[in-house]
């Protein structure tokens, strides 16, 4: 392999010709903004059928050493539509006015580690989504950001909880054990986005405590410490065919965060203040009760001492009915000169929670600096320093009764848990804690500090007419550190029940990520212009490593929160290091007058998480496309695409190993003894082969656009668990196998219905589904995920979908179980509409988001009608016949409790359907003549802007909202719903100055 | 090494000529290139020891702590609330289980067939046992590689292996029984599974995992090289260690029906009747991280193991009218519970703490074996001898002077019974035996009496291919 690269870089060195070119000429020229007339610094400029390039500079000049004889000269600009002029032999100075992008049909788009193209020519549906796309409404975190707005993505949040939690998928299921989340690169560094758990199990006892995953623990992955204001634009690579370059790391698709960069002329200083509030959107509501007949009957003679007529307490409202003020200060400082730019920014963000002792607080600082050097070569820093501190309160599962929606079923509205006037808090006689007394005492802390920084070095090793040979290194870190804090105080009502009062837990976990990667990128074009070949190739290595230690400390009874206080004490330590290396080598080829698009590549890594870490595993790619411009008819240009490509899933770290245990003891005496598992030492990364073809059209004059793209993913080799003969000491082992096949569909338009001088109207709107299923599967069909099928699972099953919830369906004649298929956590499909308007000043924007279909295991109502306290147990209906002539008699809830212990669970397995809006803004900007007058000359824009995210919510689901996952980020298991925190709309006033 | 790099391509890009940049450019590829492909990416399992270190480059310290975790691995299921001890207690009408929470402790095990899909229940007892004689194959394959130990303990670890090795074939196929179980248990997990063999083939090897482990003890100098708990106190050496072997040994042989090889193994064991009757060897427990507690220990007045009420009644008065020692001793009693039709009023007093410990074999049982190889030879005189002693010894009862051949089995049986009550499937497996399991009492007349757990489901799908 070695042998290989190494002369095939040789071969590519050889191979250039150097440059002698004749007669040239100076083109001196300008870029400016249409209709605006502003300056636009950092366009891209060249010749076309040439290799000869520039960046505009200050003022937007650029300078051109053009051939002789009738140029072209093309500009391009993210954010605008690509500009082309024809300059004369004899004209010298040109000034080329580009139109504003609104549809994001132009610029360019990455095909590689070092490559861009056109996105006219673009062979696969790679989704941008840009700076103002994603801030018109605040967002905590980045996947919120972009929230509705790729087709492709399904992007939900875990639980209404501060700070993020949020799972993105891209193009369905891509597989049932391995990591199922995206690969984030930023700035050319792969950012962590592990999802650590603050181990609030210890007291949750969720996972009973033998599931020493802790996935139940309401966890955050790690992306939501990026500042989504920073960002410039994010390139999303949605499966194997986009992707293949990334190799055995990619298979769940790829997300490029580039960062903004200075531009030369003026330094820009630009200041957002936003001010505003959350507030619950979603109540579930408890049963009311009439008599205290009724109330005993419910809650045990208990309830006779509580119930007073007449009285009744919202309990949700109490907890969580906060609107405290939340505030948001964002700063930018840009600019440069022709050698060197820069831009700084700052985020001050303090989100208030709507249950006491909740929130999210996020600061940045960015330093992004460009240096050149010399004429050839550019120095790039950017560094990044964040700081979040969540605060997520005590929801989910629990087996302690302590998370506040495990305790509000059996918690009648009568009982008065209010903080008295001595400020303690009454014990609720009805379950174990005081909702109000843990949120008001319980700290549940989640602090980080992190650092992204990468440098990056570009060399133009040639330039000349012909050809052009760029080197780029980039090196790159991302550290952070993350401690969790929970402190249960002994005070509280549940302290007392373990025989161990009081809780303090510290967790410590940080995280390196190290990446350098070197590119090599060639492009060519012949003297007669009729084609384009850029060859590239590099090296990439990538090192990971998270560490994770954690102490347990029980029994606090001076109530002090170190954790050397208590007298019952746990540790436990957890690591992870992975080191891949990789290499790639691309050709693209553009012809027949740009029309025709034809690349192929291979990417080829080694892992160490594969069985044997020298293996090679080869990702090869090709793609093609054809534009057909001005075809007619309202059609400027038609695009057909076609790409295939493969990409990988590496095994998680450790599932190579066959592992011994050496933590038991006896008497004291270390010991080691084998675990049940065995690994595999062939162990392989999954392999995912993706076909996509699709069509892109633009109409109207650019007025309107069209995006078609299907796709399907053939995932093998995936990693599965076979049972092995008890008798061989191993019960299971981690191995290869199976296949899984995922189709869908992709739809984007947009359209600029009106666009007058006065008022214009963009809308966009999104289509998406996908369809999994399991082709083949050489284990008994099994079960993965939920609480077991009385309570909704899912079943992993050759010839069903992946994602399939099974559950109770009733007992046969002989009394025994039916279980089958009662729905998918998939949902039917994906719709968003997204609508811009502008009326001279104003503009209003709004996003709607729909989902159809999919199902959710609702168990919080399972729980409330288990206390008889939904107000589905006020509804009376008729009786229920089970089908053999047993009735099921009483109200709503009753019955639907009575089928559920009578083997029929699927009145807990709800639709989840919904429509959201889930961004809306009015803005207002201040005309130049105002803001003179008002603020002086230095100021050249103000805005002020009224917004809101997730205002609305029309949905059937009875549970607090059909975005939930109890287990977190899943491939398979989500949409779990177990007393998750609620939901919140926000709402913000923005005052934004430039100047 | 990046700052490097930079720098001299500052230096290139400054001053160079174009000529001169290639050949450099491209030996920089090169070493990107090797860099690549010659950088180790061998990371080892930080979170646990490896399996292959162990068999690949194992170290002294890692052998003797690969045994010492055999003392774990045995240990496994036996202070368990449906491990060795409660179930065969259970089949053997020794005690009941009355978790509420799950009924199967008296539909599976009192009431119907054993079932082979259910892991805590007819398809227990076997997974771990075969985990830990895999742990000793381990260990053994180890010692061919491992430096640093002297050839004396070499032999000592291979001894104590060997023991345990065959300690747990011995309770896998006491559970077994005529079912059989898996002997060749050192075989690759890529290879089929072994073939399940019968009862007598799995004896004669349980025999030769003994008598091996023999050998190599006498071979194995003066001392161990790992650390034994404080059950092993006065058999931690290879010579005292060989005493619990022969012990082991004679309580083979007498299930096997050898008794004339039981009294020679027995006269090279720990048999001592000047001794302590509770002399022997233990699994320990203890409430430490990472230690195991002894969940046989139930003190509350509504326990979940309950003792069986027929040992209670069955037993004999002493001389002043006081009953049987050992039930005096071993059972005590609380408010009669009743769960599905069964009731009792007694619950054991013989684990009295988390860190109780539990026999693998005492003296008493020794001279028990050394009565019943007598009974089974038709030594009767010497054979009442040993009852006589137990009966006064232990119960505190009166000598019986009416033993014959007709009546000695039955006594023996009996003193069995109480003298071993709830420490291991005495009662169920020497019932079986002698084919008296249906003299067992039944709760309730539906009731049946399991003569043997049947081969797990996931054993019998290994060999369907599935």
């Amino acid at each position: 392999m070695r042998r290989r690269l190494f002369s095939l870089c040789l071969l590519l060195l050889a191979g250039m010709a150097l440059p002698a070119d004749a007669q040239q000429r100076e083109i001196r020229g300008r870029v400016v903004s249409s209709p605006e007339q502003f300056e636009l610094p950092g366009a891209l400029v060249s010749v076309v059928g040439t290799q000869i390039g520039a960046v505009s500079g200050q003022n937007g000049v650029f300078l051109l050493s053009a051939p002789s004889g009738e140029v072209r000269i093309r500009v391009t600009m993210l954010g605008y539509k690509t500009g082309e002029v024809v300059v004369s032999p004899q004209q010298d100075n040109v000034t080329i006015s580009l139109e504003t992008d609104v549809l994001n049909i132009e610029g360019v788009v990455v095909t590689g580690r070092a490559t861009q193209i056109a996105r006219r020519n673009l062979a696969v549906a790679i989704a941008t989504v840009t700076v103002d796309e994603m801030t018109r409404a605040p967002s905590e975190t980045l996947e919120k950001a972009i929230q509705g707005k790729v087709p492709g993505a399904l992007i939900e949040t875990n639980s209404g909880a501060p700070g993020g939690g949020m799972q993105v998928r891209l193009r369905g299921t891509s597989t049932i054990n391995a990591g199922s989340q995206p690969l984030y690169v930023v700035d050319g560094v792969i950012a962590s986005n592990v999802a650590i758990p603050s181990n609030q199990n210890a007291i949750s006892l969720a996972s009973g405590g033998s599931n020493p995953s802790l996935t139940q623990d309401a966890q955050v992955n790690r992306i939501s410490d990026l500042n989504p204001n920073d960002i410039e634009k994010i390139e999303i690579l949605k499966g194997a065919a986009a992707s293949a370059i990334y190799g055995s790391a990619a298979a769940n698709g790829v997300i490029i965060i580039t960062t903004k960069q200075g531009r030369p002329g003026k330094t820009r200083f630009e200041l957002t203040q936003r001010a505003g509030f959350f507030s619950i959107s979603n109540k579930l509501g408890s049963r009311s009760f009439e008599s205290v007949e009724e109330a005993v009957s419910a809650f045990g003679e208990g309830a006779r001492a509580v119930f007073t007529p007449g009285v009744a307490f919202d309990q949700e409202e109490l907890l969580a009915g906060r609107n405290d003020l939340s505030t948001e200060t964002i700063f930018s400082l840009s600019g440069g000169t022709d050698r060197t730019r820069f831009f700084v920014s700052g985020l001050w963000k303090n989100d208030e929670g709507i249950i006491a002792n909740t929130g999210f607080e996020k600061q940045s600082v960015r330093v992004n600096l460009q240096q050149r050097i010399g004429d050839r070569a550019t120095l790039t820093f950017n560094t990044n320093l964040m700081h979040t501190l969540a605060e997520r309160g005590l929801t989910n599962n629990d087996n302690a009764g302590v998370s506040y929606y495990m305790v509000f079923p059996f918690t009648p509205n009568f009982v008065n848990l209010s903080q008295r006037a001595d400020g303690t808090f009454p014990t609720n006689p009805f379950e174990r804690s005081n909702p109000l007394q843990t949120a008001a005492l319980l700290k549940n802390q989640e602090d980080v500090w992190r650092m992204i920084g990468s440098t990056d070095l570009n060399i133009d090793v040639l330039k000349s007419r012909t050809q052009s040979l760029q080197f780029r290194l980039t090196a790159g870190l991302d550290f952070f550190s993350q401690e969790n804090e929970i402190f249960s105080p002994p005070e509280l009502q549940f302290e007392p029940n373990d025989g161990l009062v009081g809780t303090s837990l510290l967790s410590r976990s940080d995280n390196l990520n190290i990446n350098i990667n070197a590119n090599l990128v060639h492009s060519y074009t012949p003297t007669s212009g009729s084609y384009t070949a850029i060859t590239s190739g590099g090296m990439q290595y990538e090192d990971s490593d998270l560490n994770v230690s954690r102490i347990t400390s029980q029994n606090l009874i001076a109530g002090q929160p170190n954790v050397n206080a208590g007298t019952v004490i746990g540790v436990n330590e957890f690591r992870q290091r992975v080191r891949n290396v990789g290499f790639y080598i691309q050709e693209e080829l553009l012809m027949l007058d740009e029309r025709l698009m034809l690349s192929g590549g291979i990417r080829t890594d080694r892992s160490s998480t594969v069985g044997n870490s020298s293996d090679f595993f080869y990702y090869p790619k090709a793609s093609v496309s054809y534009r057909f411009p001005d075809v007619g008819s309202g059609i400027d240009e038609l695009k057909l695409r076609a790409a295939w490509g493969q990409a990988g899933n590496q095994p998680l770290f450790g599932q190579k190993f066959t592992a011994l245990t050496g933590t038991n003891n006896i008497e004291g005496i270390p010991t080691i003894i084998v675990q049940g598992t065995a690994g595999d030492p062939g162990l392989k990364p999954e392999r995912q082969e993706e076909i996509e073809a699709g069509i892109d059209v633009s109409l109207f004059d650019g007025k309107a656009s069209l995006e078609v793209t299907g796709f399907q993913k053939n995932i093998t080799e995936l990693l599965l668990q076979r049972t092995l003969a008890p008798s061989s000491g191993f019960t299971t082992q981690i191995f290869n196998g199976g296949e899984l096949r995922v189709r869908g569909l992709e739809v984007a338009v947009g359209a600029t219905p009106i666009n007058t001088g006065r008022l214009s109207w963009v809308s966009r709107a999104t289509l998406y589904f996908d369809r999994s299923e399991i082709l083949s599967l050489p284990v008994p069909s099994f079960r993965t995920g939920g609480f077991g099928t009385s309570l909704g699972s899912f079943q992993i099953e050759e010839g069903a979908s992946a994602t399939q919830i099974v559950t109770n369906l009733g007992l046969n004649p002989d009394g025994s179980q039916i279980v089958g298929r009662v729905g998918n956590a998939n949902p039917d499909f994906k719709v968003s509409w997204g609508n811009d308007v502008q009326f001279g000043n104003f503009t209003l924007y709004g996003l709607w988001d729909w989902q159809q279909g999919g199902t959710i295991i609702n168990l919080t109502k399972l729980l409330f009608d288990f206390g008889q306290n939904y107000v589905d147990h006020e509804k009376v209906v008729d009786a229920f016949d089970v089908g053999d002539g047993t009735m099921i008699s009483g109200t709503m809830g009753e019955q639907r409790l009575g089928r559920w212990f009578n083997g029929d669970s699927r009145g807990y397995m709800d639709d989840a359907t919904y429509l959201k809006l889930r961004e809306l803004s009015v803005s207002y900007k201040f005309p130049p003549s105002v803001i003179t007058s008002l603020l002086g000359n230095a100021v050249d824009g103000l805005t002020a802007t009224l917004s809101g995210r997730n205002l609305l919510t029309f949905t059937g689901y009875d549970g607090l909202d059909p975005e939930v996952s109890n287990f977190g980020n899943q491939a398979i298991a989500r949409n779990v719903d177990v007393a998750p925190f609620p939901p919140s709309r926000s709402f913000w006033f923005s005052l934004n100055v430039s100047f | 090494m990046t700052a490097m790099r930079l720098n001299r391509f500052s230096i290139l890009s400054e001053g160079y000529t174009k000529m001169r940049k290639l050949p450099l450019l491209s030996v920089l590829v090169g070493a990107f290139v090797l860099a690549g492909c010659s950088d180790d990416l061998l990371i080892p399992d930080f979170n646990n020891p490896s399996l292959e270190e162990l068999t690949t480059s194992p170290t002294r310290v890692l052998v003797n702590t690969a045994a010492q975790g055999l003392l774990v691995g045995t240990r496994r299921q036996m202070g368990t609330r449906n491990g060795y001890v409660s179930l065969l207690g259970i089949l053997g009408r020794e005690s009941y289980n009355f978790d509420g929470s799950d009924p199967r402790f008296i539909t599976e095990m009192l009431g119907g067939a054993l079932d082979p899909g259910s892991p805590a229940f007819g398809a227990n007892l076997w997974t771990l046992r075969y985990r830990n004689i895999r742990n000793a194959n381990i260990l053994l394959n180890s010692l061919a590689e491992v430096q640093g130990f002297s050839n004396a303990e070499l032999e000592a670890i291979r001894g104590f292996a060997k023991t345990i090795q065959a300690l747990d074939l011995l309770m896998v196929i006491n559970t077994r029984d005529t079912n059989g179980a898996v002997i060749d248990t050192d075989r690759p997990l890529d290879a089929d599974p072994a073939p399940i063999v019968g009862k007598d083939q799995v004896f004669t090897a349980i025999v030769g995992l003994l008598d091996e482990a023999q050998g190599h003890l006498q071979a194995g100098g003066g001392s161990f090289p790992f650390a034994l708990s404080s059950g092993f106190a006065g058999f931690d050496t290879p010579a005292t260690f060989m005493m619990f072997n022969r012990a082991l040994k004679a309580r083979v042989d007498v299930y096997m029906g050898n008794f004339s090889g039981a009294l020679v193994s027995l006269g090279a064991s720990f048999l001592d009747t000047g001794a302590d009757l509770n002399l022997g060897v233990y699994h320990t427990f203890g409430t430490g991280t990472g230690d195991t507690r002894n969940n046989l220990f139930d003190p509350s007045q509504t326990p979940d193991i309950l003792a069986h009420p027929s040992a209670a009644a069955a037993a004999e008065l002493k001389g002043n009218g006081d009953v049987d020692d050992r039930i005096a001793a071993k059972i005590r009693d609380i408010p009669p519970q009743t769960q599905l039709s069964v009731t009792s009023g007694k619950a054991f007093s013989i684990y009295e703490s988390t860190g109780a410990t539990i026999p693998f074999i005492r003296n008493e049982e020794l001279i028990l074996l050394r009565a019943e190889a007598n009974v089974g030879l038709g030594n009767v005189t010497d054979a009442a001898d040993d009852i006589n002693f137990i009966r006064t010894t232990s119960g505190g009862l009166a000598a019986r002077t009416d033993l014959t051949s007709a009546n000695i089995l039955d006594e023996l049986l009996n003193q069995k019974w109480l003298s071993l009550l709830f420490e291991g499937g005495h009662r169920w497996i020497d019932m079986r035996r002698y084919g008296k399991l249906s003299e067992l009492p039944l709760a309730v007349p539906s009731h049946r009496v399991n003569e043997k757990f049947p081969i797990p489901e996931a054993e019998q799908l290994a060999r369907q291919g599935g």
